[in-house]
């Protein structure tokens, strides 16, 4: 570990239900405003699928396999979508224009293909992401920045871009795999998910955790040996990164999702399950199978009447208690 | 320039981490500020962190909630800066109600978590508009409160002078759900007797099944009730994107070992989590619950004493007429509700207790041992059992016989039949769609045949109906003028298909015959029942009205059939329309006066829902904005303003039946005396008599945000302080009888249009859809994650998440083979209307449907012309049934839903 502590995030993908409450709640504290509006440093995405911005996994940057940087290629405007504005004020309340529209023909969203997923009916499937910066150990961004501008804070490995020093150059955009730094052009500057660290710093999680109501997310320390991550992550291996080819080393971690069995041709349902594994493989790697193994025969332990340290701890039963940021 | 050479320079180079660092700081641009290592040392530049920490600041936190028809009710901290709100964010502060139990913590969804933004959006109401040009036009001048109130105060008053009293329609919708917002205006209506509709029929929310076997369709569970279950069946629900704040309570029973089964037609957002996902043909719901009962009843999966302690299933049934059998038919001026049972001890007929006849008001058997099944004789009557009634007609209901119908595989039917009869607790959930089909009453009475007759009821499961109507009688008092004087309440699905002339659609759109055959009554037959429910006052309806006074109601959205429904009802209140509301709603815009209400963040409010035992507090972190009042203070100077022209007209009591509606002394009573002058006052008042509160003061709660409730808050049983709440315990553990006719759980109706239309007992039957007219596509049109209704639907951080505007959602190979793109513009019609909107692949979807979120306000589609424009639409003339027991008008209980699944469309590119 490059830092002397290190955040982290833990996401259970089997309790994501979608609803957008943490993007919403990121949008209101940082990105309503200041260039920052089309940005969402936290989203949710629907898999299979595009995700957002636009085809980002398709982009590059982060290292090859020998530790080299790649920088990848730089989204466009019509990738992240136009934050269109509504006329209000003309369709409703001066009787001017004929009905409430945006201003903008809508061509992408961040949440353009919400809901839409794979395979066909009855055999569809698909389920949530949401994504925010990982905050990684070995930062894409970090590397890729000619001013050294973007450092990780040594007493809980938060990524910050330093808004004084940072030049605009966007280095950080392409080289960032997951394409969670945004230039804001209002200012010059790119800009990113700060863990919340203003909230954290008063002992309260990031607004995306504290406000999730599907209860998916745990915060805690990396080395906190009694804490939620090192539980999920490294007792029981449930948590896995996402896309960790890419080599970065986020600190934030999936919980990868089970899902209900497909549907045969006589129309009784078959012994397989609807998400490919090999699918969710390749967005999290070969710890797969065996982290839905262990959710599985843990989960039948708790049906059993017996007793589920890992369960327990991904019911949740306090929620102030999936924090723990001491 | 810059950018390629250091492209070329990172191509070139095959560093690595640390490596490529090193590289840079030889490379760096400003060497006046060498920095060395910012992955592994301390970054020596720290001091422009205060940028984002001091966009964590504000002036002070207040609490609210959001009141609309939102079954959520969260409590919100809110952050003002400058008089602004700048954000909200959950309060996440309730208290964990026993250890094994996960605490009710955030709550919240990304409609409330953005609120700040909405309220605040171009389309909020500002000032007190009176409209200019015609109605509709958009023209509005901006006038005094006095002025305003002063015009519509004498209009009111003319309305009474001219047409006398019940004419002027005083309607609340759903959108104000909070105490005092809620009281203000039907404290109003009680005092001018004006027409108020049921507010869940009218958007047609009412699970009338359950009502039909448990007589309350509102006792349910607090959602952290199902935590304890092991089988969760999820039935025309999709909580993941309707019960946002609870939703997380199911995948943590799924966690605690629970079976969840979601059973929809279409792989929906909460599919995606559970066991296993039925995909049932759309409306076909209740075959699969005939066809569950089938198997429980052949496998003799029953459970007997539950039937027969908590169940009509043992009363007796006379083999003649297939009437109930009564003390009137034994006796001479025996009563006609008091029924009987065998009891297999004596070998003779014993009237039950419990019944609305019975002097005896409990559930307990004593020494009797009903028989379940059998056939007797009793005074040279043959009588036999419920249960034999039921089992006759679920014979026909074989999962094989149905799965046609269904679409499941009997093996799964059998299955689940199974696993559900042998779980400790079993719950059904049902949303708020049941309501909206003209089968959904089939499908509510037949999931609660599958519960009762497996014994589960109480502390081992049932219906889960999404709502508890908690016990807030200094509510009721205050809204209903201390029950001296009540509005004119009435049918609220009814009274919007009689007013909007419905019947002329439906006429247009279905096929008679093919009607006939699919729901069991053709529309001539419909009308007939219809009118003789209205006749014999089963069912109140009050005829066409002289002025609306429209309170947080969408009525132009949300009625079916929708421009003719608006030309019919501004010609009907050509007088006066006057509406009050937060924002320009669809409804708003057509209007004469505009008063402008405050919003969830600027008045004084309580609010509890029947998902948790919470009352959430409302403590004005905010004035309004603008001239916008509080609804109380809006009701205040209303009746200020009415009170003083009355006097000074010379006119007031006017008789109305049994009572005086006083115009002359309106203020005075609905102040009572002047002492409820302000939203704080009435908001107080409540805290200070209301037992519900436990003695803690309004300031307190303010303080904290919410207040938990004592026991006292509940209707049906006490709130046990340690546990959730589980529906029906009083008459499960209490043995108190249900407010039922037989005092049981009922499954069986004698009552003539019961018999008459086949549906004595619970069975199955179909609604109308596409196969009752000529339009091959079904439209499936469920709740959205992104609104309440039309709530937020229009807000711009909601819309920037979804399309941008109006979107159905269509199989992929449906649109294939029409030609239709993802993100293309098509025409969805029939032969009564027809709407424009983007397509949005859906692969979840069959292709014999198209499935569009209700809740657009019709101003957002293209112009205007809004989805319910091809919604013809009917009325399930079971749900108008009356003199039976407790079938009967009951508010919020029982009457006629609004249908939205019956009609037919095709879609093509446009």
């Amino acid at each position: 570990m490059a830092v002397k502590r290190q955040l982290s995030m833990v996401m259970d993908l089997n309790k994501c239900i979608g609803c957008h409450t943490c993007t919403s709640a990121c949008k209101l504290q940082w990105t309503n405003r200041n260039g920052r509006e089309f940005m969402y440093w936290n989203n949710v995405e629907t898999m299979p699928g595009t995700g957002y911005p636009r085809d980002y996994a398709e982009m590059g940057g982060g290292f090859d396999e020998e530790g080299a940087l790649r920088l990848g290629k730089e989204p466009g405007a019509e990738d992240y979508g136009i934050p269109w504005e509504y006329n209000y004020e003309e369709a409703l309340m001066t009787g001017t224009d004929p009905w409430l529209r945006p201003n903008v023909k809508p061509t992408w969203g961040a949440n353009w293909d919400e809901d839409q997923g794979e395979g066909e009916y009855p055999n569809s499937y698909y389920f949530y992401l949401p994504r925010l910066c990982n905050h990684c150990e070995n930062p894409a961004c970090l590397a890729a920045c000619s001013r050294n501008a973007i450092y990780k804070r040594q007493e809980d490995g938060i990524v910050l871009i330093d808004q004084e020093r940072c030049r605009g150059y966007r280095y950080c955009v392409s080289a960032c795999p997951y394409k969670k730094v945004y230039f804001n052009e209002e200012i010059s500057k790119s800009e990113k998910c700060i863990f919340c660290y203003p909230r954290i710093e008063k002992g309260l999680p990031t607004a995306c955790a504290k406000q999730c109501v599907g209860r998916i997310r745990w915060i805690g320390y990396r080395d906190d040996e009694a804490g939620p991550i090192h539980l999920l992550v490294e007792k029981y291996k449930v948590a896995l990164p996402l896309h960790p080819e890419w080599g970065t080393k986020p600190n934030v971690f999936y919980v990868p999702p089970l899902s209900p069995p497909k549907i045969g041709e006589d129309g009784a349902p078959t012994a397989e399950s609807r998400v490919p594994v090999d699918y969710l493989e390749g967005l999290f790697g070969d710890g797969v199978k065996a982290a839905l193994d262990t959710l599985t025969a843990e989960r039948q332990k708790k049906a059993d009447g017996a007793d589920s340290e890992l369960m327990d701890t991904l019911i949740g039963y306090r929620h102030a208690e999936m924090f723990k940021l001491s | 320039m810059l950018r390629v050479k250091r492209r070329e320079f990172l191509k070139g180079a095959s560093l690595a981490g640390a490596g490529v660092l090193a590289a840079n700081n030889t490379w760096a641009l400003n060497r006046l500020e060498p920095i060395e290592d910012t992955l592994d040392a301390e970054y020596p530049y720290r001091d422009w962190e205060d940028l984002y920490r001091r966009e964590f600041t504000w002036d002070k936190v207040g609490k609210a909630a959001h009141c609309i028809n939102c079954v959520g009710n969260c409590a919100f901290d809110v952050y003002v800066k400058d008089g602004i709100v700048l954000r909200e964010e959950q309060l996440a502060k309730y208290p964990q109600i026993n250890p094994n139990v996960p605490d009710a913590n955030p709550r919240g969804c990304q409609k409330g978590a953005i609120h700040s933004a909405a309220m605040y959006e171009g389309d909020r109401l500002r000032y007190p508009l009176k409209r200019v040009g015609k109605r509709g036009e958009g023209k509005w001048q901006r006038v005094s409160w006095d002025e305003i109130t002063e015009e519509i105060a004498d209009k009111v008053i003319d309305i009474f002078e001219k047409h006398g009293p019940g004419k002027l329609m005083t309607h609340t919708g759903s959108g104000n759900l909070s105490m005092v917002r809620l009281a203000a205006p039907y404290r109003f209506a009680s005092l001018v007797g004006g027409v108020q509709l049921d507010i869940f029929t009218d958007v047609g929310d009412l699970n009338t099944g359950a009502h039909l076997a448990y007589g309350n369709p509102l006792e349910s569970f607090t959602s952290d009730a199902w935590f304890d279950a092991d089988y969760i069946m999820l039935s025309l629900f999709n909580p993941n994107a309707t019960r946002i704040p609870d939703a997380h309570y199911l995948w943590e029973a799924k966690y605690n070992g629970a079976r969840v089964v979601s059973v929809a037609p279409d792989y929906n957002p909460s599919s995606i989590h559970a066991d296993l996902w039925m995909p049932i043909k759309q409306g076909a719901d209740p075959f699969l619950a005939m066809s569950i009962v089938n198997v429980i009843i052949e496998e003799g999966l029953h459970k007997p004493d539950f039937v027969k302690e908590q169940t009509d299933l043992v009363v007796l049934v006379r083999e003649d007429n297939g009437k109930l059998l009564r003390e009137a038919d034994l006796k001479d001026g025996g009563s006609d509700q008091v029924f009987y049972h065998w009891d297999l001890k004596s070998g003779t007929a014993v009237a039950v207790k419990g019944s609305m006849g019975s002097e005896e008001k409990t559930l307990q058997l004593g020494e009797i041992d009903p028989a379940i099944e059998g056939r007797f004789q009793v005074d040279g009557i043959a009588v036999t059992t419920v249960f034999e009634k039921v089992k006759a007609e679920a014979a026909k209901f074989t999962p094989e016989n149905t799965q046609a119908e269904t679409g499941i595989h009997p093996d799964t039917v059998r299955q689940e039949a199974r696993l559900f009869a042998a779980a400790r607790k079993a719950i059904l959930m049902t949303g708020f769609n049941i309501g909206r089909y003209s089968n959904g009453i089939y499908t509510g009475w037949a999931q609660s045949l599958m519960l009762a007759l497996t014994g589960h009821g109480g502390k081992t499961g049932g219906f889960d109906t999404s709502w508890i109507e908690w016990n807030h009688g200094k509510l009721l008092e205050l809204a209903l003028f201390g029950f001296k004087k009540f509005p004119r309440l009435e049918a609220g699905g009814l009274g919007e298909f009689l007013r909007g002339k419905m019947i002329d659609h439906a006429r247009q759109h279905f096929d008679n015959e093919k009607l006939k055959a699919r729901v069991g009554f053709d529309i001539d037959e419909m009308e007939t029942m219809i009118n003789e429910s209205v006749d014999k006052g089963w069912m109140p309806y009050h005829g066409d009205m002289k002025g609306l006074i429209s309170i947080a109601d969408n009525k132009f959205r949300r009625n079916k059939h929708a421009d003719k429904y608006r030309e019919r009802i501004l010609e009907e209140v050509e007088e006066l329309f006057v509406d009050i509301n937060v924002r320009m709603d669809s409804t708003a815009q057509w209007a004469d006066y505009l008063l402008p209400a405050a919003s969830h963040y600027e008045a004084w409010d309580l609010r509890s829902v029947g998902y948790h035992r919470f009352v959430n507090v409302f403590s004005r972190p905010v004035d309004p904005i603008g001239e916008a009042k509080p609804d109380w203070d809006i009701m205040e100077l209303l009746t200020r303003k009415i009170q003083e022209r009355a006097v000074a007209r010379g006119v007031g009591a006017y008789p109305d039946g049994n009572v005086s509606r006083d115009l002359h002394t309106i203020h005075d009573d609905f102040t009572m005396g002047g002492s409820l002058i302000t939203d704080y006052d009435a908001t107080k008042w409540l805290v200070d008599n209301g037992p519900e509160f436990g003695g803690v003061t309004l300031e307190e709660g303010a303080e904290r945000g919410f207040f938990v409730m004592s026991a006292e808050g509940g209707a049906n049983q006490p709130i046990p302080a340690s546990e959730p709440y589980n529906p029906f315990l009083s008459q499960t553990e209490g043995k108190k009888p249900y407010d039922t006719l037989t005092g049981r759980i009922t499954f069986y109706c004698d009552h003539p249009r019961f018999m008459q239309l086949g549906a004595a007992t619970p069975t199955a039957r179909h609604h109308a859809g596409r196969e009752a007219s000529n339009y091959p596509l079904s439209f499936y049109s469920p709740h959205t994650r992104w609104g309440i209704h039309s709530n937020w639907r229009s807000n711009k951080f909601m819309m920037r998440l979804q399309r941008g505007e109006p979107n159905i959602y269509i199989s992929p190979k449906l649109a294939a083979a029409r030609g239709i793109v993802d993100g293309g513009r098509v025409r969805i019609f029939n032969g009564i209307g027809e709407f424009f909107a983007q397509a949005k692949f859906y692969p979840s979807l069959p292709e014999t449907s198209i499935m569009m979120e209700h809740g657009w306000e019709p101003h957002q589609y293209e112009q205007g012309k809004p989805m319910n424009n091809t919604m013809a639409t009917l009325i399930q003339p079971l749900e108008l049934c009356g003199d039976w027991g407790h079938l009967g008008f009951k508010l919020w209980k029982y009457n006629a839903n609004q249908l939205a699944h019956e009609s037919s469309v095709d879609v093509e590119p446009a």
